[in-house]
């Protein structure tokens, strides 16, 4: 029986000073009371999904908070924001801080428009590229996939480590299962960002073709 | 299903010998920079300089964030060399230790960005003084960093914390 009161939050550790610096800003977030929170870091982690499942089955939290650890949660009420967008619709499952309203034909995520409301570095060809969907009235965008920077859940579904076994499109991958079990998969769309994203110039893409084409058969998308 | 020509002729995604020829430049890149570093004249960090901004070390600095980091603060050694200080910010690190006091910069400017804390700012400044730097250095990373979002308000915190 999982525990209403409890959030997880979980993450795939391999730099020390990035993890330092993320656990600062968990550090000062503010949290609902009546609420636990735990931190657990999983340390050489075969997979994205290994780990995650890892840390999944340790924790008996509802709530699960997956994140990377160069994300950097700078409003302080996340919490809180994430917990009513939860207690509104039952049928949400899964909440992100980047999506993809309409994922692209492709599955390549800047191909198609993208709620994407955080403070990220300067990576000029990506940004060029990105189609942003417009603000969203309703404050809430319900998406076909989100980004893997920072996932939340309130369902427990198994990741599929079976398929997705190194660092790409297990995002992807997580957000169709959630979508196939019937739960929605939705991102926050407000003005202000909830956090910054300090993944560096370069994005490592070696192997995206190859786990993009096993998503593309795997879902029949 | 193969990846559209289009996509791969766009800059998102890198061709893998793209990608193993990058690297191998960026490493030449480094080393050489690093023997430049490990010199005993202070002046060669003109030459440090101008070989970051030399429009051949574009890709360079694309996939090394630290060298797109050594490219800030080298402008400040540049400033300090050409003033006749003895010393300059880059003389005696090695390019990771240059990476990783640039980092630590950014990170404690981000909690100014997004904190409230006068401590956290003072930090900054027992920070710069405990690595040999300099409000320069301060300005200049503050100036050419991609990574912090509100630069004028960080100052304008950073002089507050300190003044108030």
């Amino acid at each position: 029986m999982a525990n209403e009161n409890k959030i997880e939050i979980i993450a795939c550790v391999n730099n020390d000073r990035y993890w330092e610096e993320c656990c600062y800003y968990l550090s000062e977030l503010y949290i609902p009371n009546g609420f636990e929170v735990n931190i657990t870091e999983i340390r050489d982690a075969k997979s994205m999904c290994s780990g995650y499942n890892e840390g999944m089955k340790a924790s008996d939290a509802k709530y699960k908070i997956y994140m990377h650890q160069d994300v950097f949660i700078t409003d302080k009420w996340f919490l809180f924001e994430l917990l009513d967008i939860f207690n509104a619709d039952e049928s949400i499952g899964m909440v992100g801080l980047v999506g993809s309203v309409g994922l692209a034909k492709d599955a390549v995520v800047w191909h198609g428009p993208r709620v994407n409301r955080i403070y990220r570095t300067g990576n000029s060809d990506i940004d060029a590229l990105e189609k942003k969907a417009p603000l969203n009235p309703e404050r809430l965008a319900v998406v076909d996939a989100v980004d893997g920077l920072l996932i939340t859940t309130s369902k427990d579904i198994p990741w599929r480590e079976d398929v997705f076994d190194a660092w790409d499109f297990y995002d992807l991958s997580q957000s169709r299962e959630f979508i196939n079990a019937g739960y929605k998969v939705v991102v926050p769309d407000y003005e202000r960002p909830f956090a910054v994203h300090d993944d560096g110039l370069v994005l490592n893409l070696k192997n995206y073709d190859k786990y993009r084409n096993i998503f593309l058969n795997t879902y029949k998308f | 299903m193969p990846i559209s020509e289009e996509a791969l002729n766009s800059k998102d995604v890198y061709r893998e010998q793209d990608v193993e020829a990058a690297k191998k430049q960026t490493k030449e890149l480094e080393d050489r920079i690093e023997g430049l570093l490990c010199g005993a004249d202070p002046k060669n960090c003109l030459e440090i300089y101008n070989l970051l901004q030399a429009p051949e070390s574009e890709v360079c600095l694309h996939e090394s964030k630290a060298l797109m980091n050594l490219k800030v603060l080298s402008s400040v050694a540049k400033m300090q060399v050409e003033k006749g200080e003895a010393t300059n910010i880059l003389q005696g690190r090695s390019l990771a230790e240059i990476e990783e006091i640039y980092q630590e910069l950014v990170f404690r400017l981000r909690r100014v960005e997004f904190g409230k804390a006068i401590d956290i700012k003072q930090d900054i400044f027992v920070f710069l003084a405990e690595n040999r730097l300099n409000v320069e250095t301060l300005l200049a990373v503050l100036r050419g960093t991609v990574y912090l979002y509100e630069k004028d308000r960080i100052w304008k915190s950073i002089t507050e914390g300190i003044n108030g």
